[in-house]
């Protein structure tokens, strides 16, 4: 029997999804609090379906996005919460429905996670699903979240199975913010490298600097651009900043020949991180634009469930 | 990420809990800024078993911390790593400046 845990309905529409559910031999439970250590303990295959009606179910939702999108298999939200459900809608295989529901909805939710529940294999379902996205983000610097916005994009490309492995979610999380750091900080906030401290009792002047500039408008005013583009060879993901730009020439390459020196360097090691994730990586010639290229598995190789 | 400093005499071992990222790192700093006011540590030993990976500027933070244990004669190394944070220190050649020793 599986496990379907509804997070978020009314009483009314809770007992309406349970009887439903229950014909289709799905043990229910409405869960709210300590969800995250809920999800941890459990061993069964399981659904947790979510309705959105507070800010608060918005947040949690987003977490459920980033930190547990492969337990996401449907999601109702309010019709004015766009940005939402455009977020949701970037998980493959997961219903998307728009609050409020009505009494046939509630059956058709039912029946879409009994659907979902049979495609077993999510990984293959995806890539199976998968033709054409393209898609664009845009922020103002300050405003930007980079660890929260690099899981998002480390967790697309999973999905959209670009990687074999969950292990290596952390590499792409990583390289990915390398990638956005580098943008952010040297792009469109101009910091120099050199500011930063070469000891440690040193005052942090870069830090201090980032913060202020971030502060102003022509600095944390300018915007970050993140596109994405997946096919079903490919993700590639495109990072571009309104800064002045750099040399690329200089980008270091750690190898056999590396001196000490250069290895302890403070700075410069971001780029041997970002290649561990990606096959490919190219810059603009004003260095403005980094584009990140993932090569998708082959087929025969993706992992059976 | 959470850090915990456990001194026996002069050795000071530093346990890293966690993947160092933008907050990790403040965090890093302020630790290793207590230590180094220590001024009977001569010997600082890392575990980072549970640390899965650390941004560059992370790892800029090491540098400068060996960099400060070195000139004062003393030893550091790293006890105990997760395996895809030893790739990644393998990658930059780190173990050629101190000791990385897996357990």
């Amino acid at each position: 029997m599986k496990n379907v845990i509804l997070v978020g309905f009314s009483e009314n529409d809770f007992s309406l999804l349970e009887m439903y559910l229950a014909e289709k031999q799905f043990s229910v439970r409405d869960l709210r609090e300590n969800l995250a250590e809920s999800l941890s303990k459990m061993k069964d295959p399981m659904i947790v379906f979510f309705s959105v009606q507070s800010e608060e179910d918005s947040k949690l939702l987003r977490k459920i996005i980033t930190d547990y999108p492969q337990h996401l298999y449907g999601c109702t939200v309010p019709e004015n919460n766009r940005d939402l459900g455009y977020a949701v809608s970037l998980l493959p295989g997961v219903q998307l429905f728009f609050l409020p529901l009505v009494k046939k909805e509630v059956q058709k939710v039912a029946s879409k996670l009994y659907d979902a529940v049979r495609s077993i294999n999510r990984i293959l379902s995806v890539y199976e699903g998968l033709v054409d996205q393209h898609h664009h983000f845009r922020w103002k610097t300050r405003d930007l979240q980079i660890s929260e916005t690099c899981r998002f994009f480390a967790t697309i490309l999973m999905q959209a199975g670009m990687y074999q492995d969950d292990t290596q979610m952390d590499q792409v999380v990583l390289a990915l913010e390398e990638a956005l750091i580098n943008s952010v900080e040297h792009g469109n906030l101009e910091l120099d490298s050199s500011l930063r401290p070469q000891s440690l009792f040193e005052e942090d002047r870069y830090e201090e600097e980032r913060v202020k500039r971030l502060g102003e408008e022509q600095y944390g005013g300018r915007y970050i651009d993140i596109t994405l583009n997946i096919t079903r060879e490919s993700a590639e993901l495109a990072i571009t900043n309104q800064g002045p730009g750099f040399d690329t020439s200089n980008i270091k390459i750690f190898d056999e020949d590396t001196s000490e020196e250069e290895i302890l360097d403070i700075s410069g090691k971001g780029g041997r991180l970002i290649s561990r994730a990606f096959d490919e990586t190219r810059y603009n010639r004003k260095g403005t634009k980094i584009t990140l290229i993932r090569r998708a598995p082959v087929r025969g190789d993706i992992k059976q469930s | 990420m959470d850090i915990e400093l456990e001194k026996d005499g002069s050795t000071m071992k530093i346990i890293i809990d966690g993947n160092i990222d933008t907050d990790g790192g403040h965090e890093l700093s302020v630790q290793l800024q207590e230590v180094m006011e220590m001024d009977d540590v001569e010997h600082v030993i890392f575990n980072m078993t549970t640390c899965r990976t650390t941004i560059s500027s992370g790892i800029g933070k090491l540098m400068n911390f060996y960099k400060y244990i070195d000139a004062k004669k003393g030893k550091m190394e790293i006890r105990g790593i997760s395996d895809s944070l030893y790739t990644q220190f393998m990658e930059i050649h780190l173990d050629r400046i101190f000791p990385i020793i897996r357990e």
